[in-house]
């Protein structure tokens, strides 16, 4: 019991004799589902929202318009040249494929754990991961000089009986965002059909109940489906589980497996890992605190919500930091005493 | 030789027409005049005419000629027309110096100008010829314009750096031009090349109201008086900047990597005076240590020929004649300027150039670097689509039609040597305009599209066509059959090429040298081009100066 008074809607304390509440509020089923479903059943959009969408729209159209200028003109446009071969588009792959780690960890790894908090938030972080992932894929396949062939990095049975090389970081890119990208949307889709189904069964009008319907892929609430419902969704989460640690391990190795200087460093893997859930829990936090106050989600995603997020987030900055002091550390040994020298 | 291009006349035809002849071919024209210049040198060698028939002597006399003129063709000089061999005594003694009028002292208020003709351009003739104009400067490895050059000392105390604009004030006329601070410049010197600011060289040089002129004009400067040096200049900083394009230095750098990059330099251009190279003639192998060096995988056994490079820096001059050659052998493209400021040069091969020691006074180190194909390419291990792939005679082949651009193998490249097609640099190529330029590539090398990696490939296309020509005369290609082009131009054969294989060839005695060394070989990536340490021999009266800075044994050099 503390002596200071919190505001009423905080339920950061943790009181040893009591779980902590995972809603606040006088919530019960039916409010609860208002709650969520009233977000996608508003009638019309209001014109902050097309606003917004207009801007956004702008922005992905600009997306498009330059992306066609790159392939007509050539990678140039791009900026970089030799010795810096890659520049913005590889820098902005990993961005985001780091940021995508966190709605996996949300969804898989707190799930796993058992940590029932991360039901309020799990969904649209794990939309976040998908569209990140999406975003991320973009980047490796515009970036490469003819864009046509890009597909030769598939492994595939080719007339030509030419294989990719399987010895390339890049194609082991290949196949852990494919897989990141495949295993991420069937964990958010899985975890969303009891939803969609709710989705169906209020739905105004007919429209929104062929399409809810159709993905909800006749749910129908039973104890079995339950049961099946929870064995699969465990199933998939262990299986994202280790994907948060090893898809941006993989994309480390771009740079570690090199022989560069500075890129060619063990410390790239879980330094890319604790800067990928840095960055996707900042990410989530972004898209978190706008929504619970754009759509009334506050009693659902509470302020313990965003503590425990920001532990995570604290935690991890401290390992980034720490790869960061480590970098420089080492140029700063290696410019003052010179390269190692073995005792011979 | 060629077909006269779009039908046209040599000057000799058009004088011919001018003179009222019947329109013929130059080489009708010439024997035409042929027998005169017989009967000329005839005349003056055999004063009194010969006897006889007239008419035989006449038919005599064609046949001779005819003789004679297809004699001349093939040697391609008209024998015994030399000049006459001058004796010594028959030369008149120089004209004694006046000892009256000694050099005149430089105002010590003023600066000097020091006029010089381009390494590339000469006096400007070659400003319309884009090989020239991007082939980087051997020593301020600056292209597509000039600068005037200043000692660090003089750019100190002017207040200039690289790329300042600055205003040279010489006898009352003035032209602005970039400044460039050149270690080893001579203080109170400003040196500035000639040949560039031209308004009527054509599309590459500059074109008055087409095309922007490349470089400045410092011919507006020169005086006859003063064609070649002179004093009585000043440096006026204008606070403007202007972008040099060079291919070297691109970024300021401070004390500490100036330091760091002095300790590289030592390991990557090995170098010792005579004295220290005859007490420790392997000093090349052992200036860095490393721990042994192991394969994680069983290395490839080659059988037949194994193709080699050995590069002599003792013999090198960094002329950059070997990085012209390459682009006329390999279809290399230009950039133009504005590429190259963005780092996007292509040449195949590049002659780097390092300043070691005192920036007042330095020793200038040159090295010509280009793809090294290694046993153990770190390219070949990280290209996602296997489109750089080792052959079995050592070459590190460039596959262009697999390559995908991810551009890997170029991160990977410790040296640094592969080129990227950014854009299609070719493009003009397609236009009709382009029927004549085409005939300047290379049939035997393919021309590279946009998106695709290109390297140096130690002209394959030569090798190829080597081994096609031993196979049809069933033996080995022997030492010599194949000349890469860097190695067939290089004026001081610097490079040796060959096949490793043979104890006998050139590269192979050359390698074996104990001067021999493989530049960053503590990678592990076993280079087929190996380096020659070079030996100075400095005078002694010289003093410590020049001693400074040599490559160590142990260790990195100072």
């Amino acid at each position: 019991m503390s002596t200071i008074a919190l505001p009423a809607d905080d339920n950061t304390t943790s009181d040893p004799t009591r779980r902590a509440p995972l809603m606040i509020g006088r919530h019960d089923c039916a409010s609860v589902t208002e709650t969520v479903c009233r977000v996608a059943e508003r009638p019309g959009a209001s014109p902050a929202w097309y606003a917004a969408f207009l801007v956004s729209a702008g922005l992905t159209g600009a997306f498009f318009l330059s992306i066609g200028y790159l392939f007509v003109t050539g990678v140039g446009v791009w900026g970089n040249n030799m010795p810096v071969a890659w520049g913005f588009p590889i820098v902005n792959f990993v961005f985001w494929i780091g940021i995508g780690h966190a709605g996996t960890l949300i969804s898989a790894i707190l799930f796993l754990f058992r940590q029932k908090w991360r039901t309020s938030i799990n969904r649209f972080a794990e939309a976040m991961t998908v569209f990140a992932v999406a975003c991320a894929g973009i980047f490796p396949a515009i970036h490469v000089g003819r864009v046509w062939f890009v597909y030769w990095l598939a492994p595939y049975p080719s007339p030509t009986q030419v294989w990719p090389s399987f010895r390339s970081p890049l194609l082991w890119d290949v196949f852990a965002v494919s897989t990141y990208a495949l295993v991420s949307i069937m964990l958010w889709y899985l975890g969303m059909i009891p939803d969609l189904a709710t989705l169906r069964d209020r739905a105004g009008t007919q429209l929104r109940q062929f399409a809810f319907g159709a993905f909800a892929l006749g749910w129908r609430g039973s104890a079995r489906q339950w049961h099946v419902y929870g064995r699969a969704y465990l199933f998939l989460a262990a299986l994202a589980t280790p994907l948060v640690l090893s898809v941006h391990s993989v994309v480390s190795f771009d740079f570690a497996v090199a022989q560069l200087p500075g890129w060619h460093t063990t410390i790239f893997p879980p330094y890319f890992v604790a800067g990928a859930i840095f960055s996707g829990f900042a990410m989530v936090i972004t898209l978190m605190v706008p929504a619970r106050a754009f759509f009334g989600l506050k009693d659902l995603v509470t302020m313990r919500h965003l503590e425990n997020m920001n532990k995570i987030l604290l935690a991890t900055s401290c390992m980034v930091g720490y790869a960061y002091g480590i970098e420089l550390f080492i140029s700063f040994r290696i410019s003052c005493f010179g390269l190692p020298r073995s005792a011979a | 030789m060629i077909e006269p291009l779009y039908g046209g006349k040599s000057a000799i035809e058009v004088l011919a027409t001018l003179l009222g002849e019947e329109p013929s071919e130059g080489s009708d024209l010439v024997r035409k005049h042929f027998p005169m210049v017989l009967a000329e040198r005839r005349a003056r060698s055999e004063p009194q005419a010969s006897t006889g028939d007239p008419q035989a002597t006449a038919d005599r006399t064609e046949r001779d000629t005819e003789t004679h003129w297809r004699q001349t063709l093939h040697d391609g000089l008209l024998a015994q027309s030399e000049w006459r061999v001058l004796e010594a005594d028959d030369l008149a003694p120089p004209e004694q110096a006046n000892p009256e009028s000694p050099p005149s002292k430089p105002e010590t208020e003023k600066l000097e100008i020091v006029f010089c003709p381009d390494a590339r351009l000469l006096d400007g003739r070659f400003a319309n010829n884009g090989w020239l104009q991007e082939m980087p400067d051997p020593m301020t490895r600056l292209t597509w314009g000039n600068a005037a050059l200043v000692s660090p000392a003089t750019a100190s105390e002017l207040g200039v750096e690289d790329g300042s604009l600055v205003r040279l004030d010489f006898r009352g006329r003035a032209v602005e031009i970039p400044a460039y601070v050149m270690p080893g410049q001579a203080d109170g010197s400003v040196a500035v090349e000639l040949g560039y600011g031209r308004t009527a060289a054509g599309h590459v040089g500059g074109l008055e109201g087409e095309v922007e002129p490349v470089g400045v004009d410092v011919y507006r400067l020169r005086t006859s008086d003063a064609m070649h040096f002179a004093t009585g200049l000043t440096v006026e900083p204008t606070g403007r900047k202007v972008r040099l394009a060079t291919v070297q230095d691109h970024y300021a750098i401070d004390a500490v990597g100036r330091r760091a990059r002095d300790q590289r330099v030592g390991t990557l251009i090995r170098e010792t005076t005579l004295d220290h190279y005859r007490e420790h003639p392997d000093f090349a192998k052992h200036a860095v240590h490393h721990p042994p060096l192991e394969s994680l995988w069983k290395e490839h056994e080659y059988r037949g020929y194994r193709w080699g490079m050995a590069i002599d820096l003792s013999k090198c001059i960094g002329c950059g004649a070997c990085v012209v050659a390459c682009q006329a052998e390999n279809d290399v493209p230009i950039v133009g300027r504005q590429r190259v400021l963005q780092g996007r040069e292509m040449h195949w091969i590049r002659v780097d150039r390092y300043f070691r020691g005192d920036p007042g006074s330095p020793r200038v180190v040159m090295q010509p670097v280009a793809c090294h194909h290694c046993e153990l390419a770190p390219c070949e291990q990280v290209c996602p689509v296997a489109a750089t792939v080792h052959d079995a005679e050592g070459l590190n082949v460039m596959v262009y039609n697999r390559c995908v651009g991810t551009r890997y193998c170029a991160n990977n490249c410790p040296y640094n040597v592969r080129r990227f097609n950014f854009f299609n640099y070719h493009k003009k190529l397609t236009e009709p305009a382009s029927e004549v330029t085409k005939m300047a590539y290379n049939p035997e090398v393919t021309v590279r599209s946009r998106g695709v990696m290109e390297k140096c490939t130690y002209c394959v296309q030569r090798i190829k066509a080597a081994a096609i020509e031993a196979r049809n005369g069933n033996r080995r290609v022997e030492d010599g059959d194949v000349k890469t082009a860097c190695q067939q131009v290089c004026p001081t054969g610097a490079i040796a090429f060959g096949d490793l294989a043979d104890p006998k060839s050139q590269v192979a005695r050359a390698a074996a040298r104990d001067r021999s060394y493989a530049m960053l070989g503590e990678l592990n990536v076993k280079p087929r081009t190996v380096y020659l340490a070079r030996i100075r021999n400095p005078n002694p009266r010289l003093g410590a100066a020049d001693r400074h800075g040599v490559t160590e044994e142990h260790g990195a050099g100072s």
